[in-house]
């Protein structure tokens, strides 16, 4: 059973300038036709000065998970996410944008975006990053390390990176499918990459991860208010203040792993 | 030193416990003989004074104590700014003649020398010294995997280059189109905007009556604004040449 917290906060800069927050975020528990639950996790983080940028990271959380429940109702299968249903998804997704675009008379760039998702079935996983933030995943014989699926993709400058409004980006998004048992998966967008990557090794920040996920464990299954919360007031404090002034999502999931005698 | 380094790859240390993206600055300043000419300048006047037509006293300064004063609030302001003290990276170059006197540095690490005025100006020389700076600095960033914003090369002077500008001209133009640093051109009075405007692919700024302490104030809140820009962004400067700006465009 999937048990799950994520936020999404307003960075000190945006507070200032009174701009809207621009990270959006969503996840979703569905059950497959064998009865298998899958957990939707994701992300969007609006371009920093695109007027409507914190409208495309919704309309993308939104559509993402929408457009991916239908795919999964219609018997869909999550090892062909890659194959059948993501490039048509993105192209969906640029012709909504656009008719947005012209309705608000601007530029579907102004709508820009990244993304990241993660849906994790049950002994398979896939997911899928544009732009930077990352994605980060239990490994699954050594407790309390985590390993990072993707890296934030960024050109040679820090303020510079892809979004889903790009003409490109169905050539530029990542995706990695396993078909193996992934238990712990954490998403967060670019104000929070700094804390928790370690630079130097190009690899998670464990040490972060671990009492987070040592805490969600033993909790009830479902969404929980407690650590959404809590994430909130994290996010929100003078400590990961100091270290970044940008919007910061970070979704947190963990399953029980479960024991023979439950099937 | 640095060769024996070279072989393994020790970690810089002032990149392990500052993992934050850098924005590097390298100030090209001009300290040749003429910056201590003594010159008058009238006080900057208010849009009210402006009006009334108010007459103020005018002073005798040497741009070399104004720039020696405008560095030491440059700090200040940078160090005001939580996040620009750790990624905004300051460089020092005077010419001439052309010495480093700071490799990159956080401003908190960051103590503004005396400088003094004496020698000619050899501008172009300096010019491609800073460049070569900016190159090994961000390959220093990489080796440590730390990500950077665009550098910046910010030049001032007061007189016309002593030594061959037409390849440092160039340099520039290529550094500019392949967008591997901006270089920015202020004048100060005497200067030769002619040149200036050769070097640079922006516009030379001239300062007005030596307001180095607006103009850095400016360079501060600009480069606090690169250091926390994100993807998307379009990072708006504050105009130097408005009205109540430190600068006219020439």
């Amino acid at each position: 059973m999937w048990k799950y917290g994520f936020a999404s906060v307003m960075g000190t800069a945006h507070v200032r300038s009174s701009s809207p927050l621009q990270d959006a975020s969503r996840v979703e528990v569905v059950i497959d036709s064998s009865g298998n639950e899958i957990l939707i996790a994701v992300a969007a983080d609006g371009a920093g000065s695109a007027a409507h940028s914190a409208i495309g990271a919704s309309t993308a959380c939104d559509r993402f998970i929408h457009d991916l429940k239908t795919y999964l109702a219609g018997g869909g299968a999550l090892v062909q996410l890659r194959d059948h249903f993501i490039q048509d998804w993105i192209r969906k997704f640029q012709f909504l944008i656009n008719g947005l675009a012209a309705d608000a008379v601007a530029k579907p760039q102004d709508f820009a975006c990244t993304l990241l998702a993660a849906v994790v079935g049950h002994d398979e996983a896939v997911y899928f990053q544009l732009g930077d933030g990352a994605i980060v995943e239990a490994l699954p014989d050594e407790q309390d390390q985590y390993r990072c699926v993707c890296w934030p993709q960024q050109g040679e400058y820090a303020n510079t990176t892809n979004f889903l409004t790009d003409a490109d980006a169905g050539q530029k998004i990542f995706c990695e499918m396993k078909s193996s048992v992934v238990n712990e998966v954490a998403l967060f967008t670019d104000g929070l990459q700094g804390l928790v990557l370690d630079y130097r090794a190009q690899s998670a920040h464990s040490p972060f991860f671990a009492p987070l996920f040592a805490w969600l464990r033993p909790r009830g299954s479902g969404y929980s208010s407690e650590l959404s919360e809590s994430l909130i007031a994290y996010l929100n404090s003078e400590k990961v203040n100091a270290r970044t002034d940008d919007d910061k999502t970070l979704i947190l999931a963990s399953r029980t792993k479960k024991r023979t005698a439950d099937c | 030193m640095k060769e024996t380094f070279d072989q393994i790859p020790f970690p810089d240390p002032e990149f392990v416990d500052n993992p934050e993206p850098r924005c590097p600055c390298v100030l090209l300043l001009d300290t040749s003989g003429s910056m201590k000419d003594e010159k008058k300048i009238s006080p900057a006047l208010s849009p009210v004074q402006r009006l009334t037509n108010v007459s103020m006293p005018s002073r005798t300064v040497r741009p070399i104590d104004e720039l020696n004063a405008g560095l030491t609030a440059f700090r200040d302001e940078l160090m005001a700014d939580e996040l620009a003290v750790k990624r905004v990276e300051l460089s020092l170059v005077t010419f001439g003649p052309v010495r480093k006197l700071t490799d990159f540095q956080s401003p908190d690490v960051f103590r503004p020398p005396h400088l003094n005025a004496e020698g000619d100006t050899p501008m172009g020389a300096a010019i491609e010294k800073a460049i070569e700076m900016v190159k090994e600095r961000k390959a220093a960033y990489k080796q440590n995997g730390i990500s950077y914003y665009r550098p910046w090369i910010f030049l001032i002077s007061d007189g016309e280059p002593t030594d061959n500008w037409q390849r440092a001209a160039e340099l520039v133009m290529a550094g500019e189109q392949a967008r591997a640093f901006a270089f920015f051109a202020v004048g100060v009075e005497g200067a030769d905007f002619d040149i200036l405007s050769r070097l640079t692919v922006r516009r030379p700024l001239r300062l007005d009556g030596l307001r180095f302490r607006d103009m850095f104030m400016w360079l501060s809140s600009s480069l606090s604004s690169v250091s926390r820009s994100v993807p998307g962004d379009d990072v708006v400067f504050k105009n130097p040449a408005a009205p109540d700006g430190w600068a006219s465009l020439r």
